[in-house]
């Protein structure tokens, strides 16, 4: 159907009485936000619930805040244990603080922010554990490991069983595996405050350290509503610099606001940010399938966007978003004359999703069956 | 075609859309709380259906409201108040519904779609069992599937009215649709 009738049926009860709270709401220039405020509080609610359960091993680490997406720890002077829902154990060290934040189906994130703690985590493949203590990222893969402030600015993480994944902003990556060691150097003293979520910006010897300032405050504030003003907060010149030191939240309104503004470049670059900076962050994948669309659509580069849809087959989180990489990768190969390459995605593509949403368009491609 | 389409002016009396933006935009609170009044009922009704609950209803139609009259000035075209004030909804309306799925998906909020409450007590059976078999499934959609499907199926909308809503392009408009019907198995419904 294509009209409004169902529309005409669907209706809340909207009388006088409601309209005028909700103007009262509304003129008193307050946006009503009791149940933003419920939801913020089950959310950090669901954070303790869920995924941090007490137990009394020998003390239990104290919650010092909650909020929507984090919940803040410390241990006393004799260091604690807590028990994760996935049965992974962080024991925190003596007068240590560490963050649960950013947790989600795909994802439990822990941000050190001082002291250190032993992780023995279970690992699940289709849920990321994440470390991040003062820009170094330590992608959990199947493991027990340490991580520890040496210092203030330097970072240490040993590992006594599996391996791990260490990452920063800028360089390799690099891994370890059982009896190594990494310790990250000095690095500047952190002077961004904490607006929500911590950026992992680099803490090399010699980069410059990050400032403080209310850009991305500003930016995040309208980039919902008003993409091409958000945009504007930083400007063609200043994106680059953004994305340099921009979370992988960031990185995605970054990328958002430029394509709704038509900045497919800007964009492109701020997918591209975060399907290589982040690559254990639930939005990889996706970044990586919008990087190949702008790639194909909007800066006609077929090379370019074939490589970002396999590295978004690769990254993909669900099966949803894999099979849209995997359909439009044979049309990208086609685009391509790979007439071989698209022939052999083609039937991959047909034998894996034999009643795919895409069939159809696919069993035309490469010349047809 | 649904909300989209409001008149500025009903009756044809009054001032239009664009008077009364230039007015708010001078200060002017009777003209914002015309604007209010004149289109309240119509942002009501798309929150509803957008969310399917009641309970959301408030929150979203004040916070789009609030946004709307605090970005009046960056308005390209004062006559466009009402397409450009349904965007902001359905932006809204997307923020809302991930984070309820995220808490659903947690265990947390459990909170049934009320079937009964959707389909008003004057729609014809028909009309009934459309939306019962709409609102039945979609709370297993994600907000990017949801709204569309919504936004097409129940407001009527056309393809080009959506994507400019959402933000996305005519053609992932069309394929969202097409995902969402097919997961809810609404496909061989689907107009061609």
């Amino acid at each position: 159907m294509n009209d409004d009738r169902l529309s005409k049926f669907a209706r809340p009860r909207i009388d006088d009485a409601r309209l005028a709270r909700q103007w009262s709401v509304i003129s008193r220039g307050r946006r009503a936000r009791s149940g933003a405020w419920m939801l913020a509080f089950a959310a950090a609610a669901v954070v303790i619930a869920c995924f941090v359960t007490w137990r009394l091993a020998r003390q239990t680490p104290v919650v010092v805040a909650a909020r929507a997406n984090v919940t803040e720890l410390a241990s006393d002077q004799t260091g604690s244990t807590l028990v994760l829902a996935d049965g992974s154990h962080i024991t925190i060290g003596p007068s240590s603080r560490l963050l649960v934040r950013e947790t989600s189906a795909t994802e439990t994130r822990v941000e050190l922010v001082a002291g250190r703690a032993d992780f023995d985590v279970k690992h699940d493949p289709a849920r990321a554990f994440v470390v991040v203590a003062k820009g170094v990222t330590v992608v959990d893969t199947g493991t027990r490991f340490h991580v520890e402030y040496t210092s203030p600015t330097e970072v240490r993480v040993s590992v006594s069983e599996g391996s791990v994944r260490v990452e920063r902003a800028q360089g390799a990556p690099s891994s370890l595996i059982a009896g190594e060691s990494w310790t990250s150097g000095p690095a500047p003293v952190e002077t961004a405050a904490d607006a929500g979520e911590t950026a992992e910006v680099p803490h090399d010897a010699g980069a410059a350290p990050p400032r403080a300032d209310d850009s991305f405050a500003r930016f995040s504030a309208i980039a919902d509503s008003d993409p091409a003003a958000a945009f504007e907060v930083f400007g063609v010149s200043g994106y680059p610099r953004a994305i340099g030191r921009a979370t992988p939240k960031q990185l995605f309104e970054l990328a958002d606001a430029a394509r709704l503004s038509d900045h497919p470049a800007q964009a492109a670059d701020a997918f591209d940010a975060l399907r290589s900076r982040h690559r254990a962050d639930p939005r990889a994948g996706l970044a990586a399938l919008q990087l190949a669309r702008l790639r194909e659509d909007r800066l006609h580069d077929p090379a370019g966007a074939e490589a970002a849809l396999r590295d978004a087959i690769a990254l993909a989180p669900d099966a949803t978003l894999r099979e849209d990489a995997e359909a439009r990768r044979v049309g990208v190969l086609e685009k391509m004359n790979d007439k071989a390459g698209c022939t052999e995605a083609r039937d991959a593509y047909l034998a894996k999703y034999p009643s795919g949403i895409h069939r159809a368009k696919v069993e035309k491609s490469c010349g047809g069956r | 075609m649904g909300v989209a389409r409001e008149s500025a002016t009903r009756s044809g009396a009054g001032p239009t859309d664009a008077a009364l933006v230039v007015s708010s935009r001078a200060g002017e609170d009777w003209a914002r709380e015309a604007l209010f009044r004149r289109h309240a009922r119509a942002v009501g009704g798309l929150a509803f259906r957008l969310t399917g609950r009641d309970a959301d209803v408030d929150d979203l139609v004040q916070e789009s409201f609030m946004i709307a009259f605090e970005r009046l000035d960056k308005l390209d075209n004062p006559q466009a108040f009402s397409a450009w004030l349904f965007g902001i909804v359905v932006r809204r309306a997307h923020k809302l519904l991930r984070r309820r799925r995220l808490l659903t998906r947690l265990g947390f909020r459990d909170d049934e779609l009320d079937l009964e409450w959707v389909a008003g007590s004057n729609a014809p059976p028909d009309v009934v069992t459309e939306l019962k078999e709409i609102y039945g499934r979609i709370e297993q959609l994600p907000a990017t599937l949801r709204i569309p499907l919504v936004l097409r199926r129940v407001e009527g909308l056309q393809l080009a009215d959506i994507a400019e809503m959402t933000g996305a392009s005519i053609a992932t408009v069309k394929r969202r649709i097409a995902q969402a019907e097919e997961t809810l198995g609404l496909g061989e419904k689907r107009e061609r």
